[in-house]
């Protein structure tokens, strides 16, 4: 993908953002409670590109004591970056392998999966009638397989947000994988590509 | 000695973000995307300068035919160094789906192995080639699916016969106009490549006569498809004229067809 260097600038200013943003050190503070109510989400989140979308927006929840996470994500490609719109709604899930505790942040590797709808034109929930039973699996959905970490930080109590998640992640869709696999020494690295995102912690109520 | 750890850390996520701005390629936005690359952009104009340089008058002309490879990237490469070890072969023609749900990163690995071809290569559009958003990168790439063009007096017509797809029929008009032309030029053959064959489940009754009374009017010489995956070389019409179904890559083999003013010889090679 053609990728212009402005872009580079502010994706420098989202991972650090932080440190901008003066985070301080109070690791216990890091991994606090939920909310109450257990329909309101975590964390906003603001993911670049991996393959959801140019720019993606979502919500989600943390679950098995911290260790996992799960998202409700909508992304979208504007024509100047895909040469069509494209709109994707994505469930992702990131489970936490190893955590280091810092002073000032915890790193954590992580490890996971999605899995994106796309209602686009020639790609389809339903096979239309014209074609015959079996001719084509439905193509509106696939799903993306990502290792990477993150950088938890406690906000200072004179912002809204509790914490502050920063991600990165390299990832590739399961059929880049699968073709990978079956064309043995023929594979190629091509199939890999990065994203970064942020979460932003709710305050508890 | 906070402050040092801070940016420490925060150099090295520096110099990771440096690394990965200064690199294309590294973000994707979504695998139904079709931003192709400048590097993948107009390959047929290459592949035409490439087979127009330096070519002395011959009799005979020699160029294979693989279909049907969608993610056999292993097959796909081993049928490029077979290729490659055969030095009178003219030319490569791909007859349909490169790619199998019509994503970028599945024309982009074809490319790449096509790429190591010594020879140039051609491509006709297929069925699975028009999915997702494939048409417009199959034009970034390949230019507009209908293609004519002549190669030693013989006469090449790349047709796309995707009906259901493409949400269209084929310009059978476009189609006559080229056999027209093909046929006052007088050359040695005439071949028509389209992905579906005439007797393929995507033709109507209408539009398989149509094909098939055209290919008799104007004498086409050979009549080459894929879509298949099997091999069939028969007049299937009885009628003289023969149709040729290439067999898919994925099943190691593709096929080279040889021919001169009285001959045409159609060769599997399994590999």
């Amino acid at each position: 993908m053609a990728f212009n260097k402005g872009y580079g600038f502010i994706l420098l200013f989202i991972f650090f953002a932080p440190v901008f943003l003066n985070a301080q050190t109070d690791s216990t503070n890091v991994y606090s409670q939920k909310a109450e109510k257990w329909y309101v989400p975590d964390y906003l989140k603001l993911q670049f590109a991996g393959n959801i979308g140019f720019v993606s927006l979502g919500a989600g929840y943390s679950w098995w004591n911290q260790k996992a996470q799960s998202d409700l994500i909508y992304g979208y490609v504007p024509e100047y970056h895909g040469n069509a719109r494209i709109h994707t709604f994505t469930q992702k899930n990131t489970f936490r392998l190893i955590n280091f505790e810092h002073r000032d942040f915890d790193f954590s590797v992580t490890s996971g999966f999605s899995v994106s709808f796309e209602p686009g034109q020639n790609s389809y929930v339903k096979i239309p009638n014209k074609y015959p039973d079996g001719y084509y699996s439905p193509n509106c959905v696939y799903a993306c397989f990502f290792l990477g970490n993150k950088l938890t930080f406690a906000m200072d109590k004179k912002y809204y947000f509790r914490k502050l998640e920063t991600y990165f992640e390299i990832n590739a869709l399961a059929d880049y994988i699968f073709y990978n696999i079956i064309a043995g020494e023929e594979r190629s690295s091509k199939i890999f590509s990065f994203a970064v995102g942020l979460h932003f912690f709710f305050p508890d109520n | 000695m906070q402050i040092k750890m801070k940016n420490f850390v925060g150099l090295g996520f520096a110099l990771c973000f440096f690394w990965m701005v200064s690199c294309d390629d590294l973000f994707e936005y979504s695998p139904y995307a079709a931003n192709v690359k400048s590097s993948y952009k107009n390959l047929h104009i290459n592949n035409f300068n490439k087979l127009y340089t330096n070519t002395a008058p011959k009799d005979t002309i020699r160029f294979a035919v693989f279909a049907d490879s969608h993610y056999n990237y292993n097959e796909l490469g081993k049928a490029v160094e077979k290729v490659n070890q055969s030095p009178e072969i003219d030319f490569v023609i791909v007859n349909g789906d490169m790619a199998d749900h019509g994503y970028l990163k599945e024309y982009e690995l074809f490319h790449d192995k096509m790429k190591e071809l010594i020879v140039p290569y051609f491509t006709v559009i297929g069925n699975h080639d028009y999915k997702s958003n494939g048409e417009s990168i199959y034009q970034q790439m390949y230019g507009h699916p209908n293609k004519f063009f002549t190669y030693q007096d013989n006469s090449f017509i790349l047709f796309d016969n995707i009906f259901w797809e493409s949400n269209k029929t084929p310009n059978m008009s476009w189609l006559e106009a080229q056999l027209k032309r093909s046929n006052t030029s007088n050359y040695k053959n005439i071949f028509v490549l389209a992905h579906i064959p005439p007797f393929g489940e995507q033709f109507t009754d209408e539009y398989e006569e149509l094909y098939r009374g055209l290919m008799l009017e104007y004498n086409v010489n050979l009549s080459v498809h894929g879509h298949l995956h099997r091999f069939i070389f028969d007049d299937y019409y009885d009628e003289e004229m023969n149709y040729l179904i290439v067999e898919s890559i994925m099943d190691k083999e593709y096929v080279i067809i040889t021919a001169s003013e009285n001959e045409i010889k159609v060769e599997q090679v399994k590999f």
